[in-house]
């Protein structure tokens, strides 16, 4: 019987403890003083900072992003930035930005769009994303949990290169639309090989798209 | 190809006016029939097929706000092959409001989307086998779809519009990857900074619009008419004209109304328009304090956490950084605040005895905003003398009277925002919020619409007097 206050105190510790854990995830990068956040672009950037939700890395040199709207979250770079002029929300319904990378030798920009979207219109998409960058693309479908995704390459004359992505909600209305855009910042050889990386950069990035419950 | 169905301005222009009369199928068609006899006294020399964009089966077309009719005449006989694409543009205030200013930034083109894949789908669907020529007619928003779809999409052949908003170069650069492309080039472009674009010069990017885009503005005729305020606005960053224009003098002698825009200077309003959409949007966001820090560059957390000149010294060094960022802040907001402030307490009068007598608030709520952007003033007043003396004493360098002159200076702020509170609460009570939205509502509209409360009626008035100014023309 006499162990019980300590059992007690024991129970309240790790109530406690826990409690604590909890709180310390929950300190969201915009809270924290710009000195003790990671010397990356994405932090220092205090637009991005909004929309990161921690300073723990989800894989090196990526950041947990979630999107304004609430409806997605994904990998960040390190090395990028939200556009705030370029910004636009309305609501739940419709979200677009523009983010720009610098990376070493690259520089990369990707359009984000949002929009709550049937399940049904995946061709829709596909071919409105199909009319708007004007390529003949071949997309190939992903299934991922609760998504499908559909990405295709493509190569402009000017030697940019990227993939276009669709990302599809599979269990309540949701898609995001991705293009990615590349450059090697110089064109010698060791280009090839840096594009190679980027390229499996990219289908990394658009592979972390993920639909957040309500 | 022989002369077009519908070849005068005005025909068009009653076209476009049916669109905004939501008619069934049967009764567009009857309308139309009515029309042709009337402008030309004669009998419609062609059959008529009408679709409606909310009958799409395609949900690019529904899922937006975009709303428009296609109008198909033919006639075998007759060699009479035309399609006519009616866009309306949104009509909800709200999403209009949305609309207008994600256009001013160039940040959406959904409407643009749908216009092109709506065309597209009639094309399919009407399946005419002749040469067909498809002709846009537009008012208001809708030019700026319509006229968006064509230069990206090649969506017509002709494009007619009636007193537009008109096409943005942020809005392309963000929609049509080739002109996005030529501008990346031609004047270097980083990719890495998603808001490049907006450091351009306007007065560059809008003369290489134009001329990038000069073919296809050859199909593009205007009318607008110079008391039109999407005419007025047509000059902001952003937007550029393109087509031939003819401008046409109206006269609108709408008493209430006009009389209220004539006598408000349009800085007035403007400041007023900003002030009121600054305050409801931030505080939607995250309720009157991010309004304040939003509006006023005040972090109200941190000077929450003050009390006396023991915390502020341990605010003063602990969250410099913070110190240092609301400073800054202070320094950029405060001043543009407060003049707009000022220039709406000084006209009080006016503004809100004009929105008492347009109904749009009462006596009382008129007082009471009276009073209290009064109070809001005299304290911002009071904040901004602290922070020019507050930057004066960083300046000198001194540590200590740094430190003296900051931890004073957030206790003073401290005391200006109590204020500020007590005001903002007063403001805050649900009824005086909701006449707030409702007036800043109305003065977007009366800003960028002068004559529409309801915007049939805008439609119907515009266009009426278009015509008769056109029909005096003709008796000259």
């Amino acid at each position: 019987m006499k162990y019980w206050p300590a059992m007690l105190v024991l129970f309240l510790a790790v109530l406690l403890g826990g409690c604590q854990e909890d709180k310390k995830q929950h300190v969201k990068p915009s809270e924290i003083n710009v000195e003790n956040l990671p010397d990356v672009r994405a932090f220092q950037d205090e637009f991005t900072r909004e929309f990161l939700q921690s300073t723990e890395e989800t894989r090196e040199g990526y950041y947990p992003f979630l999107s304004g709207t609430g409806a997605y979250k994904m990998d960040f770079p390190a090395g990028g930035i939200v556009g705030e002029k370029g910004y636009a929300l309305e609501g739940e319904r419709f979200e677009s930005f523009r983010i720009g990378v610098k990376e070493k030798q690259i520089a990369s920009s990707i359009n984000f769009k949002y929009k709550i979207e049937k399940r049904n219109n995946v061709e829709v998409n596909l071919d409105m994303l199909k009319t708007s960058t004007n390529k003949s693309l071949q997309f190939e479908k992903l299934s991922l949990k609760g998504r499908d995704i559909y990405l295709a390459r493509f190569e402009n004359e000017s030697g940019a290169y990227g993939m276009v992505g669709y990302i599809q909600n599979k269990l309540s209305t949701g898609g995001v639309s991705a293009i990615y855009t590349s450059e090697c910042a110089e064109r010698t050889k060791s280009c090839e090989d840096i594009n190679e990386i980027n390229n499996n950069k990219m289908l990394n990035w658009l592979k972390s798209i993920e639909f957040v419950k309500e | 190809m022989s002369e077009s169905i519908l070849s005068t301005d005005e025909i068009r222009l009653r076209l476009i006016n049916l669109e905004y009369k939501d008619l069934n199928k049967k009764d567009f068609e009857k309308e139309i029939k009515q029309i042709y006899l009337e402008e030309y006294g004669e009998i419609l020399p062609a059959n008529i097929e009408i679709i409606h964009s909310r009958d799409s089966k395609n949900s690019e077309v529904t899922s937006s706000d975009y709303n428009g009719t296609a109008v198909y005449f033919h006639s075998k006989e007759k060699d009479i092959n035309e399609l006519y694409i009616i866009s309306q543009g949104t009509q909800d205030g709200a999403d209009w409001e949305y609309n207008l200013k994600a256009m001013f930034a160039g940040k959406d083109f959904t409407q643009a989307k749908s216009a092109n894949k709506f065309t597209e789908e009639v094309i399919k669907e009407i399946d005419n086998n002749g040469e067909l020529t498809v002709t846009g007619l537009s008012h208001s928003l809708a030019h700026n779809n319509n006229t968006t779809a064509h230069l990206i999409y090649d969506t017509f052949d002709e494009i007619y519009s009636v007193n537009g908003a008109q096409t943005n170069y942020y809005q392309l650069f963000n929609a049509d990857r080739d002109f996005r492309r030529e501008i990346m080039n031609n004047f270097n472009l980083s990719r890495t900074n998603p808001d490049a674009i907006y450091n351009l010069d306007p007065k560059q990017l809008e003369t290489f619009a134009k001329e990038y885009y000069k073919d296809k503005a050859t199909n593009v005729h205007q009318l607008i008419s110079k008391d039109d305020p999407l005419y007025a606005v047509s000059g902001a960053r952003g937007f550029f004209t393109i087509g031939d224009v003819k401008y046409v003098d109206t006269n609108p002698d709408l008493p209430g109304l006009r009389n209220l825009m004539d006598e408000i200077p349009d800085e007035v309003i403007k400041d007023f328009q900003e002030l009121a959409i600054d305050y409801t949007v931030a505080s939607k966001k995250g309720g009157t304090n991010a309004a304040i820090q939003e509006i006023i560059g005040v972090n109200m957390d941190l000077v929450n956490e003050i009390d006396d000149i023991g915390s502020a010294v341990k605010v003063y060094f602990t969250k410099q950084g913070e110190i240092d960022a609301m400073v800054h802040g202070l320094n950029d907001k405060l001043p543009g605040v407060l003049s707009r402030i000022k220039t709406v307490t000084g006209n009080a009068d006016v503004i809100f005895g004009r929105l008492v007598n347009a109904g749009y608030i009462t006596e009382e709520q008129k007082n009471t905003l009276v009073t209290e952007l009064t109070a809001i003033e005299v304290e911002l007043d009071g904040i901004q003398e602290t922070v020019s003396r507050l930057t004066s004493i960083r300046d000198m360098g001194d540590f200590y009277a740094q430190l003296g002159g900051d931890a004073a200076a957030i206790i003073k702020m401290k005391r200006h925002y109590n204020s500020i509170m007590e005001s903002f609460e007063e403001l805050n009570n649900e009824d005086l919020l909701a006449a707030m939205e409702q007036s800043a509502k109305a003065i977007v509209y009366l800003r960028c619409l002068k004559v529409c409360l309801i915007r049939r009626n805008h439609i119907l008035v515009q266009i009426w007097f278009i015509r008769l100014t056109v029909a005096e023309r003709k008796f000259e």
